[in-house]
């Protein structure tokens, strides 16, 4: 009966702990966010053609900027851009969650083929453009549309998962990495390795760059769902250059929490894609460890 | 936050209010009673009638304005009538149409409110000889009150005893009518006289026995018809009578034995010896009240006591601007509403859909109800987004795609009112104050949501907000809540500090025991 007793005690002290561990919302918008980022500077991130400026400044690499088309003036930029690449991407400056981006994948008579296969005309990129200068996937009044060059994954992430690309999130707390997983496309999450979506969300050890664990729609699983690729254990190549840079970035930015999300490209280069002044607390159920205690 | 900080809240939000309050409750003597509502009655009088080509009169009676019955939002729609005073005071209501072909409906509403009152009748008062000459009429002898007849005479000669005190008069003249003629459900009338020789009458037959018997002892007296309130749908009227003793009209039911005194249920439509409904012959005539009890706050119909310190009054500012009460609730039970949406939010971790959508849409659905409240709200949301949906192939920009939801929005209410009106369902009309600004935001942040996160996304959203909008409705239009602020609106101060308190707590919301279930609750497994 005592032992009962005290065998409850104790799981009631760990699960305590526990849950001192977990970073909630209330906790993260209170003792971090407003103590951490003062408000003005969230716009240094949340615009990406600003943090892209600061970030080549720093010298952290960065994808490269085709052309930035800040108003209807410039859109006679886009027919050049068209011309002369045969892949690109376009994203709203202020746009989150992956909405409003367009992938150009391969040149065609007239206009483009998407990643996803479909032919665009000059004038639906054109439509496109337009959509984001009227701010319709950032909730502005008006907002930039970015074009940079398509990056593409590192072997290892087209061997999980054929399409779109995957990212790493990397928080930085002070200066130090503190968590981190992979982000991974499937068949439901369509391109993005947004989470919402149904993305597989791959914690990692930060000291080693090592897997732990994966979720995906808020299970913990260990194959990918789609190509049943294992994912624990893997080791994420060239990871100390993904750290540093990780850390480089956010040092450029009054920030103090931060979170960073890279791209381990083709070759294996670490490029910085965009940086989030309210990284999400998903990182937590990824890695199963609460962020209080990695800020600790 | 800083210790001068909390202390600072804990005075502008704690003991200020609180301060407030002691200062009206006990130096004031302000008390909620004084605003505690009466039970009043929403009253609807519904008559139809065919025409056949030819003229058509109907005649009725509206609740007589005294002081014992208040009646206010009086209305009657459907047929043009008009109300015709006569010399009794009585509101007659009166329909004349000529050429009246079809179903005709003419339907009367109001809301009244009437009072108990009893009168104590002294013994020793000798039954007063000088009438005043507009009274004498209620001396007199008629067809259906035969007073004086002989047989008349002889029984109250009998059963007072030839007493001339008037209150014992009174007294066993309507003992008599309340004990010795049997209650008998008649549908027509019966004349004074018959019912003494059958031994049984209606209320209408008691009624005129015993004015019969009261006027012969020369105490004027008269009939009063007018209708009962209990809930429901009913056809029957009543009818008691009055007696005027040194210059008071004491009311008297022989039927339901009320000696001088008038109940609250009581409602008088007409004095005199009349018929409530008169109507042109072969028109199908029918009629039915429905009557519902409502809560009535005193203010509302203009009884706020005094006591009520002045400066506090809220309703009086509000009365003397010409806004209405119904609003000024509104004003004070919107945060109490966003209390709740944060409630919803901060410490349960649910998220509807907008801000403080959920405590506008509960205060907008006060006067149709949380169920026609809730489907108008997802009528309109569901064919907001299939608009908006429709409006998406067309490649607009923003604004002028939101300016396009409104409009269905806009559209969607006037239907709705419209249904309302045709599906004969009044709450459901009321819904068109709902706040439209919010309704097209609603419109386009359930689409985005569905786009960015899927439909079950968007449906387990439109789940929480149907949920908060009910708890803000069920919280919102607690009668008790509502009495509470209108009468303490200093008590807004205290759902400041709520949410000051709220806004700091940095705890786990309940939502995120479950989002988090797999790290919180990992059993006999170290995390790593």
């Amino acid at each position: 009966m005592s032992m009962n007793v005290s065998a409850m005690l104790k799981e009631w002290k760990e699960f305590k702990v526990r849950c001192s561990d977990l970073m909630p919302m209330n906790a993260r918008n209170l003792d971090v966010i407003f103590r951490e980022n003062p408000r003005a500077s969230h716009g240094l991130v949340n615009d990406k053609v600003v943090a892209k400026g600061i970030m080549e400044t720093g010298g952290v690499s960065v994808p490269k900027t085709i052309a930035v088309i800040e108003n209807f003036f410039d859109l006679q930029l886009l027919d050049g851009v068209i011309d002369s690449n045969s892949e690109f991407v376009i994203k709203p400056a202020n746009g989150s969650g992956g909405s409003g981006v367009f992938l150009a994948a391969s040149p065609a008579p007239g206009g483009v083929i998407t990643a996803s296969g479909r032919f665009a005309s000059r004038a639906e990129i054109q439509r496109h453009v337009t959509e984001i200068l009227y701010g319709n996937f950032s909730g502005n009044v008006s907002d930039k549309a970015l074009i940079e060059e398509r990056l593409h994954p590192h072997p290892l992430f087209t061997a999980i998962w054929p399409v779109g690309l995957a990212d790493i999130r990397l928080i930085v707390y002070h200066k130090k990495p503190v968590l981190s997983m992979v982000r991974i496309p499937t068949k439901a999450s369509g391109g993005t390795a947004n989470l919402h979506q149904g993305g597989v969300g791959v914690g990692l050890d930060v000291a080693t760059g090592r897997t732990l664990r994966a979720v995906c729609k808020g299970r913990e699983i260990r194959l990918h769902p789609d190509s049943k690729f294992c994912l624990p254990d893997i080791e994420i190549p060239n990871w100390q250059e993904v750290l540093s840079t990780g850390v480089k970035a956010a040092e450029l930015f009054p920030l103090g929490y931060v979170g960073v999300d890279l791209i381990l490209d083709k070759s294996g280069a670490v490029k910085v894609l965009e940086l989030n002044a309210r990284p999400g607390l998903q990182i937590q159920i990824a890695t199963g460890i609460g962020l209080r205690s990695a800020l600790r | 936050m800083k210790p001068w900080k909390i202390v600072l809240c804990a005075i502008l939000f704690g003991l200020l209010p609180t301060s407030i309050l002691a200062y009206r409750i006990l130096g004031q003597g302000t008390r909620l009673s004084s605003l505690v509502p009466w039970r009043g009655w929403d009253v609807q009088l519904a008559m139809q009638y065919d025409g056949h080509g030819d003229s058509v009169g109907v005649h009725t009676f509206l609740p007589l304005v005294e002081s014992r019955q208040h009646t206010w939002a009086e209305s009657y729609g459907g047929s043009g009538g008009s109300i015709h005073p006569d010399s009794l005071g009585n509101r007659e209501f009166v329909v004349s149409q000529a050429n009246v072909t079809g179903h005709h409906q003419i339907l009367i509403q109001f809301q009244t409110l009437p009072e108990r009152v009893v009168y104590k009748l002294d013994t020793g008062l000798v039954i007063d000889t000088a009438i005043p000459a507009d009274i004498r009429l209620y001396l007199d002898s008629t067809d259906a009150i035969q007073t004086g007849s002989d047989e008349i005479r002889e029984l109250l000669t009998r059963i007072t005893r030839g007493s001339k005190d008037e209150a014992k008069v009174l007294r066993a003249v309507f003992d008599f009518t309340v004990d010795s003629i049997r209650y008998a459900n008649y549908s027509g009338s019966t004349d004074a006289l018959t019912s003494l020789r059958l031994g049984e009458a209606s209320c209408n037959g008691k009624s005129r026995l015993l004015v019969a018997l009261l006027r012969t002892a020369k105490i004027p007296s008269r009939l009063v018809g007018g209708l009962i309130l209990n809930a429901g749908t009913k056809k029957t009227t009543h009818q008691w009578t009055e007696a005027w003793v040194c210059g008071h009209w004491i009311p008297m039911c022989p039927t339901n034995r009320y000696f001088a005194e008038i109940p609250e249920n009581y409602l008088a439509l007409y004095r005199g010896d009349m018929v409530l409904f008169r109507h042109s012959p072969n028109i199908n005539f029918n009629f039915d009240w429905t009557l519902k009890a409502t809560q009535v706050s005193k203010d509302e119909i203009g009884l706020a006591e005094e006591q009520l310190g002045s400066i506090w009054s809220l309703w009086k500012v509000f009365g003397k601007a010409g806004i209405s009460m119904a609003l000024l609730k509104t004003l004070l039970l919107v945060p109490v509403g966003g209390l709740i949406t944060v409630i919803f939010r901060n410490l349960l971790g649910f998220e509807p859909f907008g801000t403080f959508l959920p405590a506008l849409i509960a205060t907008a659905s006060g006067a149709a109800g949380l169920g026609w409240g809730l489907s108008a709200f997802f009528g309109v949301i569901a064919l907001g987004a299939v608009v908006r949906w429709a409006v998406e192939g067309l490649k607009l920009t923003r604004t002028p795609k939101l300016a396009v939801i409104m409009v269905s929005v806009v559209s969607s209410l006037i239907g709705l009112t419209w249904l309302g009106l045709y599906w004969n369902v009044p709450r459901l009309a009321h819904v068109s104050v709902f706040p439209l600004v919010v309704l097209t935001m609603t419109i386009e942040r359930f689409s985005r949501a569905v786009v960015e996160d899927g439909l079950a996304s968007g449906l387990r959203r439109s789940v929480v907000t149907a949920l908060a909008i009910s708890a803000c409705y069920a919280v919102v239009t607690l009668k008790s809540v509502q009495l509470v602020f209108v009468a303490f609106p200093e008590s807004l101060l205290y759902v400041v500090g709520l949410n000051i308190w709220i806004g700091r707590w940095a705890g786990i919301r309940v939502w995120e025991y479950w989002r988090f279930r797999r790290i919180l609750f990992v059993r006999s497994r170290s995390v790593v």
